[in-house]
């Protein structure tokens, strides 16, 4: 079906492109965009209105074994945000821990059309690739733990990087997905045994490597399978006073590495906020977002997810094991963990983020400093959901960032240490252009996605037109939050933040080719299999248990 | 004699379920209540003696054997399925959850009835 | 299909052992390895066609009567139809594909509901809900524990390789096997789990909550008064509780004995905080032990699609969640269930009697491979077939592992899986149009 669409007279925002608030038309034919079209294309007015490609999350805890364990740990958050169904939605329930039809449709409403699972325990693939599926309207991909993966270390300590890139293909084919995460590198395996990291030079217990070997040997893999995106990072002691200097040595673990992939970041470390703090404990805890914001701008390499603070409840959840329990022990709120075997774990803590508390104050001004000091080109949108916030709440932080008097306005209601922080004499104000950067170009751009984040011909006809004054900011909350079109490939999916229809994404996983190292692999596979509780033949997940498959298969270099 | 009762898993239960749910296999190790031996000794009972076991909630007449998995005096096990079922009461004090344990009943010789098949409960009366 | 079959996965207990090896012939399960006494009995049961419900049958005056699946289906969806509110209920012995078109089935109904877990682990569901759940995979365990509590259950009966293939039997990769692992079992029956534990400890029925918190008590540096809690001399607890905290790496495994005593969800609570404490001073883990082989999976796939992990009320149109009222017992013990869905469990065996008298009074449409008291109670009987033995699907072990389920041989003639009726009578409501 060759359906034609015109998309006429909008403002444009396609930063990829370099079109700045250009009034153009945009051009549609068969689900992707396209230089021309006949005159028998539909034509659509959109005078007045902003037309973006739709928004790419590069990093969203929405699928899975550890948020699933939030729902039914928190049926409060459940029933605090529920919607019956329509002839043509499911029932949408939760807040922070939303059912899949309320990720799906709020996702969509906002003009988002592609989102990225952050955290993947390779193990429970499977029960990821259950909830993705049925997530509606987006197209996804999933990020595949690896960074205390029993297999992983014990290659590197034996110095076998052909055989580290040999499993970490395999591992990615057999959970179906995208790219590789590491979270607290060594401190998860720690806490198999209750305890921790302290930094990168720190040795794992009973592996003979550190976190910096992870970090390095990963993103060495990483590289040599030329993977869409890069390696992405949570690195030790989130959370802790102080911790930006270990963040700062993990940046420069990497200062000197390259890759030939079009996307130029050899890391991309995730929700900096949390890793950007100084002071040496909670009675002088501040931000040091300064620091990390000269290291991210003057390094070639890196790209950043901010991971901002939002007011209100969260519920945090993490495959950081000992930082959940940390926090339990500092909130006495309740608290879910699940260790996997031989591989990494997770925690689950609500938390509430309150404009009265120091602390939760400087986390906000922090993610914010991060935003405004960084360019707009490394530094991309997140509130780490559900940790620092509901994705639904990404127009708040929009509206602080394209509004100095707004930010202002807000800090007359915190905790008067915002008065202190670098925030409160920041100028900067975000041009939807930037905005578009930090919420679709850039991350396409980062995940190594072409066909996403711009309205270039052959992107997907993926495009969010938003009810958004020219030069102000009233009434962008609700316009970022209820777009006034969605498509999607070309199907109109919202309109005036209505669902019209709910057709099913697609999943990108990356299908490496295997090399002369597979058959060795192999082998120490099934012999490191007995210290697992499953068999090895059951423990890949099958195509046919994604939704439209969609392999990404990565070039391989000679 | 009155005695406490728990109701529970046994690996003859579980394969009776599979087996034979609605014969004489799953009947011989489910319509069973178990004791303590001495319990059964001084109510003067022969092992596999037909006995009606009483509730609050019900009754129902089994076979009374001495357990291999040991109980102290005082103590009764029966095993899930319909003949267990006819002592557990529908009230579950808001939690969802029926009394399956801890039930106090009343155990007495039988001398008129045999075990019922199950076919012929489910319900009560 | 002839020949072994390597790395089945047993559809019984909630250990999910994905190790059998079936051997076939003629198409049929000759026999298998690996597999405990249940798995022996789960396999050969399917193809004793004398205890299978072999045609759909629709009650017609006095007489049940065998018509097609189309008949059948559309005589169960006008029963669902015409309700003013229907219980869809079991769901914990079938696919997860199945139980997903369960809950859509019910959010387009209006109806509620429900799984096995209502009356098995749903209090310990309540009681993570206040205060969470300190957990690994049993691998983790198998790999690092040093000392094994099993509490108010029987592996032995319920769950026959608990021990042997994941908890302390098996050789991990931090320990040698039993020699290196301190085994205690709790439980007011000296049963034959109890008889291989290093430490055997026997509380009075219903005094687990004291004792419990004792321990918590204990841990914080507390003297218990009085030489007994619940049963069990002061000194032992005393052990118990310096054996958790020099532990290296302890799990605490528990059943029913907890979540159906008096107490209920609170003696869960107990012990759930009980760990969650006990991670101050050494390394610990609790795990309930599932029953069912998908009944984990429910809860996960009611979670994900509704966002509350059972007992879901659709009533209104989107769900609600609050076990005691929208729970399956509550709800036909109270009246408010004129008509009834079970899905491979047998309710009018299993509730209790009173509750089992209403199911059998009022239209209910059973779909189950076997004769069950609610088959021949129902009055719309639906013939399946047994999922991982004789078609496939996704199961959730009792760890939340996802495992596949495969289908081995041929159901009997004719025979559609589980989901397939689910899907065929959620296309049918679709073709009514709306309620």
């Amino acid at each position: 079906m060759k359906a034609e669409l015109v998309l006429a007279n909008g403002t444009v925002y396609d930063p990829a492109n370099g079109i700045a608030g250009e009034r153009m038309d945009i051009c549609i034919r068969d689900g992707k965009i396209v230089e021309q079209v006949s005159e028998k294309a539909q034509r659509l007015d959109l005078a007045g209105k902003v037309v973006m490609p739709g928004g790419v999350d590069i990093h969203t805890h929405v699928t899975g074994s550890k948020v699933n364990a939030g729902r039914i740990m928190r049926p409060e958050d459940v029933r605090s945000s529920v919607s019956p169904r329509t002839s043509l939605t499911r029932s949408a329930s939760g807040y922070t821990v939303p059912n899949v039809y309320q990720i799906g449709y709020t996702y969509a409403r906002m003009g988002y059309t592609t989102v990225v699972e952050a955290a993947v325990p390779p193990l429970k693939a499977r029960h990821t690739h259950e909830e993705l599926s049925a997530i509606p309207i987006l197209d996804k991909a999933s990020l595949v733990l690896m960074g205390n993966n029993w297999l992983i270390m014990k290659y590197l300590s034996e110095g076998r990087d052909d055989l580290v890139r040999e499993y970490a293909a395999w591992l990615l084919e057999a959970a179906k997905g995208y790219g590789i995460k590491i979270v607290n590198p060594g401190g998860t395996e720690a806490w198999g045994w209750g305890r921790n990291v302290e930094g990168v030079r720190d040795k794992v217990p009973h592996f003979d490597i550190t976190p910096a070997d992870t970090i390095k040997g990963l993103l060495k893999a990483n590289e040599e399978l030329n993977l869409p995106t890069s390696v992405h990072l949570h690195p030790n002691r989130l959370g802790k006073p102080g911790n930006y200097s270990t963040t700062l040595e993990t940046m420069e673990l990497v200062r000197n590495a390259t890759t030939r992939m079009p996307r130029g970041q050899v890391l991309h470390v995730v929700h900096l906020q949390f890793h950007s703090y100084g002071g040496d404990s909670w009675r002088n805890f501040h931000s040091e977002a300064d620091k990390l914001a000269t290291a991210v701008n003057s390094s070639s390499n890196l790209t950043v997810d901010v991971g901002a603070v939002v007011f209100g409840w969260s519920t945090t959840m993490t495959a950081d094991g000992p930082f959940e329990h940390d926090l339990q022990r500092l909130t006495h709120l309740k608290w879910t963990n699940v260790d996997v075997e031989a591989e990494t774990g997770a925690g689950v803590v609500p938390h509430f983020y309150s404009m009265r508390n120091a602390v939760a104050v400087v986390q906000w001004c922090t993610g914010l400093e991060l935003l405004l000091l960084i360019k707009p080109d490394r530094i991309f949108l997140t509130t780490d959901h559900p940790n620092g916030g509901p994705f639904s709440k990404y127009p708040q932080i929009i509206h602080l960032l394209m509004s100095r008097k707004h930010r202002d306005a807000m800090m007359e209601k915190l905790n008067p240490v915002c008065k202190k922080s670098m925030l409160s004499s920041l100028d900067k104000e975000y041009t939807l252009y930037d905005i578009a950067k930090i919420t679709r170009a850039g991350t396409a751009k980062a995940l190594g996605l072409a066909q996403k984040g711009h309205l270039g011909p052959g992107a997907d006809a993926d495009v969010a037109v938003y009810d958004l004054q020219p030069d102000s900011t009233e009434g962008l909350e609700k316009a970022l939050s209820s777009a006034h079109l969605v498509l999607k490939d070309g199907t109109m999916v919202v309109r005036d933040g209505r669902i019209l229809a709910a057709p099913a994404g697609r999943t990108y996983w990356a299908r490496c080719q295997p090399t002369d190292k597979r058959g060795e692999m192999i082998n120490g596979l099934r012999e490191h299999f007995r210290y697992y509780t499953i068999q090895l033949e059951n423990y890949p997940v099958s195509e046919e248990h994604l939704i439209r498959s969609s392999p990404v298969v990565p070039e391989v270099s000679s | 004699m009155d005695l406490i009762l728990i109701t529970g898993r046994t690996i003859n239960q579980g394969r009776g379920t599979m087996t034979d749910r609605l014969g004489g296999f799953h009947q011989k190790n489910s319509a069973v209540i178990q004791m303590n031996g001495n319990d059964l000794t001084e109510l003067g009972l022969d092992n596999r003696a037909l006995v009606r076991v009483t509730s609050a909630f019900g009754e129902v007449v089994l076979r009374a054997e001495e357990a291999e998995e040991e109980l102290p005096r005082g103590l009764a096990h029966i095993p899930y399925g319909p003949w267990a079922s006819r002592l557990v009461g529908s009230d579950t004090g808001a939690t969802g959850m029926p009394s399956f344990k801890g039930m106090k009943v009343k155990v007495q010789r039988e001398a008129a009835e045999d075990v019922k098949p199950a076919t012929t409960l489910g319900g009560p009366g | 299909m002839a020949g072994m079959i390597q790395n089945v996965t047993c559809p019984f207990c909630g250990c999910l052992c994905d190790d059998i090896r079936v051997v076939l012939e003629e198409g049929k399960v000759k026999e298998i390895y690996n597999g405990c006494a249940l798995s022996q009995s789960r396999f050969a049961e399917a193809k004793r066609t004398e205890n299978r419900n072999l045609q759909p049958l629709v009650r017609k005056g006095d007489a049940k009567l065998p018509v097609g699946y189309d008949e059948a289906l559309n005589r169960a969806v006008e029963i669902l139809a015409s309700a003013d509110h229907s219980l869809l209920y079991g769901w914990a012995t079938t696919s997860c594909e199945a139980q997903r078109a369960g809950v859509e089935l019910a959010e387009l109904l209006g109806a509620s509901i429900d799984d096995t877990s209502s009356v098995c682990h749903g209090p310990s569901t309540i009681g993570i809900q206040d205060v969470g759940y300190v957990t690994a995979t049993l691998g983790a365990v198998k790999n690092r524990a040093d000392v094994v509590i099993y509490w108010g259950c029987n592996p032995f009966h319920a769950h026959p390789r608990h021990i042997s293939r994941y908890t302390v039997f098996p050789r991990g990769y931090f320990r040698k096997g039993r020699k290196d692992r301190k085994l205690v079992v709790v439980d007011p029956r000296r049963t034959s789990s109890s008889r291989i534990a290093d430490l055997y400890v026997q509380p009075e029925v219903g005094h687990d909550y004291e004792i419990l918190n004792a321990l918590r008590a204990m841990l914080r540096g507390a003297k218990i008064a009085g030489p007994k809690v619940g049963g069990v001399p002061t000194g032992t607890l005393q052990q118990v509780a310096e054996l958790m905290k020099r532990a290296e790496f302890g799990a605490l495994y528990f059943g029913l004995g907890l979540s159906m005593s008096r107490g209920k969800h609170r003696n869960v609570e107990a012990a759930l905080e009980l760990v969650r404490d006990l991670n101050a001073h050494a390394k610990w883990v609790i795990g309930a032990m599932r029953g069912h082989y998908n009944v984990a999976g429910f809860n996960e796939v009611c979670a994900w699609e509704t966002g509350f992990p059972f007992s879901v009320d659709f009533t209104r149109g989107y769900p609600r969640y609050n076990p005691g009222e929208t729970s399956a017992v509550d709800l036909i013990s109270n009246g408010e269930i004129d008509a009834i869905l079970t899905v491979a469990s047998d309710p009018v065996a299993n509730l209790p009697a009173e509750v089992a008298g209403k199911i059998r009074r009022m239209p209910a449409i059973a779909v189950d491979p076997f004769k069950t008291l609610t088959t021949e109670a129902a009055d719309v009987v639906i013939p399946s077939a047994v999922a991982g033995i004789e078609g496939p699907g996704t199961a959730y072990r009792m760890d939340g592992v996802p495992i596949e389920l495969r289908g081995l041989c041929e159901p009997p003639p004719g025979l559609l899986g589980d989901d397939e009726i689910v899907l065929g009578m959620l296309q049918r409501l679709k073709g009514m149009g709306s309620r």
